[in-house]
């Protein structure tokens, strides 16, 4: 946990109430210095509101020119990972003429943002991410111009889905590690607290606000152990490296990728993976001879066996078992050796999403369990 | 290319060639063609180098054994080259080359082999997999002829480059003949498309073959999960 400063981490002073009906002057105070990336129905058409096509997203809303109400959410379906590592991002373009190229890098202004009301597990996605994207030689200078410029305004989960295992991963339904600031809701109200060195920019924006009672203290930390109570899968990963090291071989991979599709849902919904393809597309203009072209990256999988399939037509992982171990073994083995952290944030998504059941949660208990055996066999 | 994509090429060039840069370019996919129908002044962008080379430091001073299959051999015409220069000849032992392709006709840089077949301080053995009538060379699997050639182990390294398959069958002729793995670098491929270690998908282990390959001792792999 960060800290802000040498203040009591629970003293009242650090909370502060918004009531709901505020929340929205809340928002609109901030959307005059950042944009706003918000909970909200994808069809804004409020005729359609009830409709199966109009699931909550994230995007971006004005709230200073349109309606918004702050919804109720567990998890938002789909990720917020989008806005830092799009699924689709132009790195440069470039125009042809004859052999004349003019290159053009991407120089869009990027505006300072909020991601507002991201739970605490696609928090700690941003931070495995940042770790990933400035990790070695080379950092990647196209996540990072959003990324500085991102911050993020989380709310603590009251009640966690039955997908979710953050406590097995180091997160959890009340952590507020990644976050700039958090809010806590309570019946009437929300208290408001500030994270991050970076989360200080918002102190004069709840100056006005009161401090939160004890009663509300009370009620808040009523609430964590009632969220952690509701997560019921809850794993011992401390020793997954080692546990999955001696596994490499073993037939549990074969038998997982049996039933497993290889469809890539699982790597496309999570809010950590972040392979990318390299395609370039061409556009041809109508002025004779002279073409615009563009180098983009999008969102892969190492789910299908194109994915490394060489010109030679060698494929070191053309067989499931491979791709389905490589998957697990990136998150669980490979990132704890070069980065010293887990690549999963336990927000179970790949487990909503999987067509066949498939279920991370109970991979790992496998792996732990056969791991366990081995060892006692030994 | 512009408007076709990129494609992960090895320098077949050696430092000393200070003039230009050599790639030796097979034609397999939409890049490669669009390279071998470019006319000459065609403009090409070039993104590199990434990741290592061989380790000629630790070379210094030793015999050195290549191995090279088929169209992999790019980057061993550069440490050939590199190590037959008048100024470097002198830091290494023996030099023995042991190139195998399919037919005859896949041969790269013929005449530089020619030459290099002549010199009396390195042995060249070049190898087809069947029997060719325009053929007095040997015949057979690069493995075998490394069994033949028998190299010693003594102070020596071995550089490999080739298919999978080649290097497969040629490791344990090397253990046998009684190179440690320590002994023995590979120069591995994979599909690229970064070659910065991001896009993720040239990993052997936790290893990244863009960044901290293509070359990597037979020991280093062993530690590696991975199925070399
Ligand atoms: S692997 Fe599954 S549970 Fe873990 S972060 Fe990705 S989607 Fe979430
Ligand atoms: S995984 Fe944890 S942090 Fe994420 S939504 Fe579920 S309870 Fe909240
Ligand atoms: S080529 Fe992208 S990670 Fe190696």
């Amino acid at each position: 946990m960060e800290g802000t400063g040498n203040q009591n981490q629970n003293s009242q002073d650090c909370f502060k109430v918004i009531p709901k009906e505020e929340l929205k002057i809340f928002l609109e105070r901030l959307n005059k210095e950042y944009k706003l990336i918000l909970p909200t129905h994808k069809n804004k058409d409020k005729s359609k509101e009830k409709t199966k096509n109009n699931e909550l997203i994230f995007d971006y809303v004005d709230v200073l020119n349109e309606e918004y109400e702050f919804p109720e959410y567990q998890n938002i379906r789909i990720a917020p990972k989008k806005f830092l590592f799009p699924q689709s991002e132009v790195l440069f373009s470039y125009e042809i003429e004859g052999n004349n190229i003019k290159i053009a890098e991407k120089g869009a202004e990027i505006n300072n943002q909020i991601i507002f009301g991201i739970r605490n597990c696609d928090a700690r996605s941003f931070k495995i991410l940042d770790t990933f994207f400035s990790s070695g030689k080379y950092s990647d200078p196209y996540y990072f111009n959003k990324r500085n410029h991102t911050l993020l305004i989380g709310i603590a989960c009251n009640e966690p889905m039955t997908t979710c295992f953050c406590t097995s991963v180091n997160g959890g339904p009340y952590s507020v590690e990644g976050f700039d600031a958090v809010l806590y809701e309570l019946p009437e109200k929300y208290l408001f607290q500030i994270i991050s060195p970076n989360g200080e920019k918002f102190k004069p924006y709840v100056e006005s606000y009161s401090n939160a009672s004890l009663e509300d203290l009370k009620l808040k930390d009523q609430n964590a152990s009632h969220a952690r109570e509701q997560i019921r899968v809850s794993l011992n990963l401390d020793n997954i490296e080692m546990e999955l090291e001696g596994l490499y071989n073993h037939e549990i991979w074969q038998k997982i990728a049996r039933t497993c599709l290889k469809c890539g849902a699982c790597s496309y919904i999570c809010p950590t993976c972040h392979c990318f393809d390299v395609q370039e597309k061409i556009e041809k203009t109508d002025i004779v001879g002279k073409s615009i072209g563009k180098r983009v990256r999008i969102w892969d999988t190492c789910q299908i066996p194109l994915f490394t399939l060489e010109a030679s037509g060698h494929n070191p992982r053309a067989a499931g078992e491979k791709r389905t171990r490589q998957r697990i073994y990136h998150k669980f083995n490979y990132y704890l050796k070069n980065y010293d952290i887990l690549g999963c944030v336990g927000c179970g998504r790949c487990i909503q999403v999987c067509p066949v059941n498939q279920d991370i949660r109970k991979t790992l208990v496998k792996v732990q369990e056969i791991a366990k055996n081995v060892q006692e066999g030994d | 290319m512009f408007g076709v994509g990129e494609s992960p090429i090895g320098i077949a060039s050696s430092p000393t060639e200070e003039d230009y840069l050599l790639f030796t370019v097979k034609k397999t996919g939409k890049v490669t063609s669009q390279l071998h129908s470019a006319k000459i002044g065609k403009k090409i962008g070039i993104r590199g180098p990434f990741g290592n080379g061989w380790p000629m430091q630790e070379a210094e001073g030793k015999n050195i054994v290549i191995i090279g299959g088929g169209f992999a051999f790019t980057t061993l015409r550069s440490l050939i080259v590199f190590i037959l220069n008048s100024d470097n000849r002198k830091k290494f032992q023996n030099i023995t080359i042991i190139y195998g392709c399919r037919n005859p006709g896949e041969f790269c840089y013929k005449s530089e082999l020619s030459e290099w077949e002549k010199m009396n301080d390195i042995g060249v053995y070049l190898t087809i997999d069947r029997a060719h009538p325009n053929w007095d060379k040997k015949v057979g699997f690069v493995p075998t002829i490394t069994k033949e050639v028998a190299p010693s182990p003594q102070n020596s390294l071995a550089f490999v480059c080739g298919p999978p398959i080649m290097i497969k069958y040629t490791l344990p002729v090397l253990r046998e003949l009684g190179f440690t793995d320590p002994q023995i670098y590979l120069s591995l491929e994979r599909r690229m498309k970064c070659g910065i270690g991001k896009c993720g998908r040239c990993n052997i282990g936790n290893k990244f073959v863009c960044i901290d390959g293509p070359v990597f001792s037979q020991a280093e792999l062993n530690t590696l999960l991975s199925d070399e």
